[in-house]
């Protein structure tokens, strides 16, 4: 999975296109965004995801989303509170 | 058409200092790189162009929003170059541009250039194979395996359209251009091969539906299939993300490892493609996952025995 923080918020969303299934979207290791840092990218096929949402806005997944990994936050760390936390 | 191969690729991107980051360390040398972008050859001098997205100068973007804006053909002579002009004049614009070579698009919309090939005759050797009932690779006390080997791209191998209509396009580059198709995927992709080379394929069409039209990939050719998991495993040290691979093809027997990259499609490493003439008869299978790979591995962290092996890795 991985976790983006835009403004206050901090998401998370597991690492699988929905292009693709399980197919891993940064280009480098933490590098999940567009050159703006305003939108998560996938860098397989270049789809571009809505950075608060997680739905495709252009590429070949127009209208899916990325999973969501729901978290909280506290003072001393992030919690993963979801099902997938697992993975 | 004398045509040898792709020369150049050139992407119109949206984070220039990812990619000029990325290309100077998949191996290719900048050249009159700044922040504007530049051209990163491969020893034989073929390359990667990139720009800003907003750059002028690029012909324009397709609206699915594929980083692509041209492929630029070498051609083996300026007969050849006419010959083409010739050809594709007849039912659409040929620009001539002002260093003697000529743009005009394909089927699809794909924006091609063909110029004089500024491919450099090189030399360099493959990898040596020492093999029992064969003739020795290397001689004796020459070592194969080298911890700091460098592997270089060699050579712009080919690049993979996703394109809306796979038979109509390939029937521009065969009918039109005289490719060869070495072999199909049914209903699904085909394999093209310019008369100029006899690499299986430096171009290959795979079908998708339109939104989806642009690259998928493409790659450079190492001398081998150390150098591509050298260099690949390497690669993956520095943080890149392998998408699929390292493993090899079963149509055209090239070892394959395939990245994400910043300019939006796959880049590869790929290694020790078939040769074929005309006397070839295209094959045929459906596109499965056994007919995409002979075999396939997953990188892992080096470990050795004498103590239990990592845990897998988790994402």
């Amino acid at each position: 999975m991985f976790v983006v923080r835009h403004g206050d918020r901090v998401r998370g969303w597991l690492d699988s296109c929905p292009h693709v299934d399980g197919a891993p979207l940064a280009w480098r290791k933490d590098a999940y965004l567009n050159a703006d840092g305003n939108s998560i990218v996938c860098y397989g096929h270049g789809a571009v995801f809505d950075i608060e949402t997680g739905v495709c806005t252009q590429g070949p997944c127009v209208g899916q989303a990325l999973t969501p990994v729901a978290l909280e936050c506290d003072e001393q760390a992030l919690w993963i509170t979801s099902p997938h936390a697992a993975e | 058409m004398n045509i040898l191969g792709p020369d150049s690729l050139v992407f119109g991107v949206d984070d220039l200092d990812a990619c000029i980051q990325f290309f100077t360390d998949y191996g290719l040398t900048p050249v009159g790189v700044d922040e504007t972008g530049g051209r990163f050859e491969a020893v034989d001098g073929t390359s990667i162009v990139v720009a800003h997205r907003d750059d002028s100068s690029l012909p324009p973007p397709m609206d699915t929003g594929t980083m692509l804006r041209k492929t630029i053909y070498g051609v083996a002579d300026r007969a050849t170059l006419e010959a083409i002009a010739d050809e594709l004049g007849r039912d659409r614009e040929v620009k001539r541009l002002a260093d003697g070579s000529i743009e005009a698009s394909d089927d699809m919309g794909f924006v091609l250039g063909f110029q004089i090939s500024v491919r450099r005759e090189i030399e360099v050797a493959g990898e040596a194979v020492n093999s029992p009932g064969a003739r020795p690779g290397r001689a004796p006390n020459i070592v194969g395996a080298s911890a700091s080997a460098e592997f270089l791209p060699l050579t712009l191998s080919h690049v993979v359209y996703f394109v809306p209509d796979q038979a109509k396009a390939s029937r521009f580059y065969e009918d039109r251009l005289g490719f060869r198709c070495t072999d199909r995927f049914t209903d699904a992709g085909t394999f093209l091969r310019p008369a100029g080379t006899l690499d299986h394929h430096t171009l290959f069409l795979i079908q998708t539906p339109a939104f989806m039209k642009g690259v998928e990939h493409f790659t450079f050719h190492l001398s081998g299939p150390t150098a591509v998991l050298q260099r690949g495993t390497e690669f993956a040290a520095k943080g890149y993300q392998t998408y699929w691979g390292p493993g090899r093809h079963k149509f055209g027997s090239n070892w394959f490892w395939y990245f994400n990259s910043p300019v939006g499609c796959h880049v590869e490493y790929d290694a020790d493609m078939d040769l074929h003439d005309d006397n070839w008869v295209a094959r045929e299978a459906p596109m499965q996952v056994d007919e995409s790979q002979i075999f396939l591995f997953q990188h892992r962290e080096k470990w050795a025995p004498g103590g239990p092996p990592p845990g897998g890795e988790t994402h």
